[in-house]
Formats: structure tokens, sequence, C-alpha cells
């Protein structure tokens, strides 16, 4: 076996005995920095759906999923602006009821989505449909922000859990947690490799682009010995191919508290609709 | 050299450190000690401008070290230069095509010539027992071997100070054994070593000074290493050690 030896005796390294005098050049180099800030973004946004991090929602989130896919439908298909009048009521009180930073992140998707729809309609406004312009706005605005609150409101496990009510296979829903976690896992092993190329561009670096694909490169056989890793340890717990996920369909007093405000909203569209 | 009043950082809600005031002379061997999570590694990452202070101020070498001084690609560079990370896991710091590329790529962007270049390539590939292995991907070599790549690649930059967190961590005893008479003879040679460990063992050969934290991420003991070795009552109660431990004399 080859003799372990430390060479800093021989006097050889001068240069590493002596303090370094170095002025580092001018060189702009922010997209290490961008590429760090978005990575830190979407880490922020995925984890702030990781179940760790929020508080046990108390409405069961089948029932959520299933009456706001059925809220969505009918918000669709009203003509009349009274039942829109009542949901965007609910919808305001289900925004209070949420937290700073999901209120945020709801009112921003919905007015991406109000200002994209509001310059579609923005010509059949003036060619004197304004009615129906104003009701296709306010449509987009209740959709997405139904949406916008469903997504705030369940974590990933409980969200693809609800998946199995369109009858999706149990390994597809598997196959999507484990892809949601990857990406933070991976995000957070790209975060660190692009740490150490900040730390180590210490001068004018004038093939950026190329240590960026060593980085994309490096993840890519990161990500392929992870997976080989995990299939491995599936079959040492004695993975075969299928996978069952069991669902805790528990129904308590906030459920049928919910299950009641949603029967009443049906009922007040039908009230509007036969009007 | 390095001064930290008063810092605080937390991640989101969680606090990771609270009211840190500490000072790093040059030439020192210091460690930090801790159990998971006590906050060792943010401190790492703020000392080398990953992370600034939520509050309180960190100085390198009288100057402010925070978000808006390293928006200054001039002091952010010469503060990376100055102080060289090795990276708990070696495999998110490597990302060249081989090892000769890996250990050239600071030199050549310190504006070094291709001859110089080449010396301190050859000096740490020596230096590090790497010389077989430059052609080879960095990615396809062992744990130990990874280690001492990132080792070499931070050592052609000539940092004055390396920063290592959790060094021994996945090594061999034989090369946690050299990676530790390496450090020490870099010490000697006037380098600042400043590691986070939970090693307890090889520490008292390598660093005199021991800072150590609580789980409540605040520093409970900043004095020699040898007394907070021997303070069983201490390391027991932030959590760092178990009933076993008995200090060798």
């Amino acid at each position: 076996m080859k003799e372990e030896k430390n060479l800093l005796d021989d006097d050889v390294f001068l240069w590493l005995s002596v303090s370094e005098d170095y002025h580092p050049p001018k060189d702009r180099d922010r997209f290490v920095d961008k590429s760090i800030m978005s990575i830190l973004g979407i880490i922020g946004k995925l984890k702030s759906k990781d179940s760790g991090n929020r508080k046990e929602r108390k409405v069961n989130a089948t029932v959520q999923v299933a009456f706001t896919f059925v809220f969505l439908i009918l918000i669709s298909l009203s003509r009349n602006i009274q039942f829109l009048r009542v949901m965007g009521v609910y919808v305001l009180l289900l925004i209070s009821m949420m937290e700073g930073k999901q209120i945020l992140r709801v009112l921003r998707l919905t007015a991406g989505g109000v200002l994209f729809s509001a310059v579609i309609m923005l010509p059949a406004f003036f060619m004197g449909n304004g009615y129906s312009s104003i009701m296709t706005v306010f449509k987009v605005a209740l959709t997405v922000s139904m949406v916008g609150i469903l997504s705030q409101s369940l974590d990933w496990v409980r969200l693809t859990g609800t998946l199995k009510l369109f009858f999706l296979p149990d390994l597809l829903l598997f196959v999507i947690d484990i892809a949601v976690r990857y990406i933070i896992l991976l995000g957070e092993y790209t975060l660190e490799t692009l740490y150490a190329l900040r730390l180590r561009m210490v001068g004018k670096n004038n093939k950026k682009y190329q240590s960026l694909s060593g980085v994309a490169g490096n993840l890519f056989l990161t990500s392929r010995i992870r997976a080989e890793e995990m299939v491995e340890s599936m079959e040492c717990r004695g993975f075969s191919g299928e996978y069952h996920r069991t669902t805790d369909f528990h129904v308590g007093w906030y459920d049928f508290l919910f299950l009641t405000v949603q029967v009443v909203l049906i009922g007040i569209y039908i009230y509007f609709a036969r009007l | 050299m390095i001064e930290l009043k008063n810092v605080q950082f937390s991640y989101e809600n969680v606090s990771a450190l609270k009211d840190i005031n500490l000072t790093i002379a040059a030439g020192e061997s210091v460690a930090l000690l801790g159990s998971n999570g006590c906050g060792k590694s943010t401190l790492l990452k703020m000392l080398n401008g990953i992370l600034f202070p939520q509050k309180g101020a960190y100085y390198f070498q009288g100057d402010e070290v925070s978000k808006s001084s390293m928006k200054d690609a001039t002091f952010a560079k010469g503060l990376h230069q100055k102080i060289g990370f090795i990276f708990q896991n070696s495999d998110t710091q490597l990302f060249c095509t081989n090892v000769y590329e890996e250990i050239a790529f600071a030199p050549r962007q310190m504006g070094l010539e291709e001859k110089e270049v080449r010396k301190r390539v050859e000096d740490c590939l020596r230096l590090l027992n790497l010389e077989e292995f430059q052609n080879r991907t960095p990615y396809h070599l062992s744990g130990g071997e990874k280690k001492k790549v990132a080792l070499a690649c931070i050592l052609s930059m000539n940092p004055d100070i390396i920063v290592l967190d959790e060094p021994w961590n996945g090594l061999d005893p034989k090369t946690q054994r050299w990676l530790m008479n390496f450090l020490k003879e870099l010490n000697a040679r006037g380098k600042t070593i400043i590691l986070s460990t939970h090693n307890l063992e090889f520490l008292e050969e390598l660093t005199a000074r021991a800072i150590l934290f609580n789980e409540e991420h605040q520093i409970v003991a900043d004095q020699k290493l040898e007394e907070i070795l021997c303070n069983e009552k201490l390391l027991k109660e932030v959590n760092l050690v178990d009933q076993t431990y008995r200090y060798r004399v």
C-alpha cells in the first residue's frame, strides 16, 4: 500500500507558506447569484408545501378537493352575478383565515389571472359586451383564488393522496410524491454546488457557462446514483412493483361544518339558477 | 482577523445562531463543537460570506461582511480567496472534468501564468498524493480521495484561512489521521484553521482552542480545548456526549 506522507517539510511549497498578495480584477458574474436566488426560491416554495412546515388542517383533504372541483364547475356554469358575489364573499372569508404569506401567494396568483383575462376581454368590453366581460373576469378571479386556496392549504402528501379520488393508480401517486421530494433534495445539492462555484470564482472567469455545465453534469450523475440507490433500498425493503397507498378517511366536526357551508352554497346556486 | 459581534441568524422562523460574539486571530487553530443542528455549519457559511447576519455584524480584517458589501464583486472575490471552505460533502464541491482542471480552476481565474498554474497544481497533487488521479473524473474517486481533491482545490488558491465543515466525516481511520497531521502542518506554516467536528479524538493534537455551542444555538464556552474536554458536565449539558464519556488525561 502506498505510504501517505506530508511534503510540507520539503520547503518546495514556498508559495503556500506566504500570504497571497492578490487583488481581484473586476468581472461580471451575477449569473451565479441569480441561479442561487432562483433555486432558493423554488426550494422555498416546495418546502413551504411540505407537511412539516404547516399547521395541521382540520378539514378532510378529499372533501376539500371534491368540493373545490364542484365549485369550479358551478362557477363556470353560472350566469347569475349574484351567485358569483356570494362565492366572492366565501372566497374572501377563506382567504382571511389564512396566514399572511399564504394570503400574499393567493392574491399574487389571482392578480395575474385577473390581469391576463382582463386584457383578453378588453376588445369584447369595448365592443359592447361589458356584462359578459366582467362576468368572465370575475369567474377567472374566483376560479384561480379557489385553486390557490386549495394549493396553499394542503401539503404535497395530502394533495397527491386526494388524486386517488380521480382513480389514479397508487404507484403513480408514489412516483409523484418521490419526484417532489427529489426536486427538493437535488435542488439543495445544486445549491451547495453553486455556493462552491461562487466561493472558487475568485477572479476573472472567461468560461462561466462551462462551469455551469459542470454543475449540471454533476447533478445529472448524482440524480442517477440516488435513483439507483433508492431502487436498491426499496428492493431491500421488499418492494416488488406493487404499492398500496392507504388513506385515513376521517371525518370530524369541522368536515360537517364545511359540508354544511358547501351544501348551502350549492343551494344558493340552484336558487339563483332558477330565477 | 475575524470578528463577530452579537450575530443572530435564523432560517424562516427556526433559530440557527443566537447572540454570537467571537474573535479569531491570524494563525489560530479553532474547533467549533456542539451537537447536531446547533449552528456550527451556519456559522462556517457565514464566515465564508454565503449567509449574512440578520442582526449584529461580521468583520473580516476590519471590513464588514454583509449582503451589501458582498455585492461588490472585488470585495467578495477577495474574501473568497482569503478564506477557503471545505464542504462536508466533497461531491458538491467538485464540478470540473478532471482532477487537474479542478485544482487549476481558481489559480487560472486569479490570472496566474499557465506555468505558475501548472506548478501550483503539480505541487498540490504531490502534496496530497494525488498524482495518479490527475486525469481522472473527480466524481469517480473514493470519499477520501474526493476530500483530498477538494482540499487541493482550496490550497491552490493559497488562502490565509482554511475552514472545514466536519472534515473527518466518511474518511477511513488512516486518512483521518493523515488529514489531521496535514492540517497541523498547514497551521504550523501560518494558515488559520477553523473547523467544526464531532470527532473529539484528534482535536487535542490539532487545536488549542475550542468554541462550544449549546442546543439553543449560543456559545457556552470559548476556552482551551483541554478545559472543555475535561468538563464532562458541560459536554453532557450541551448534549455532545453521553454518560459513557470519560476524558483521557
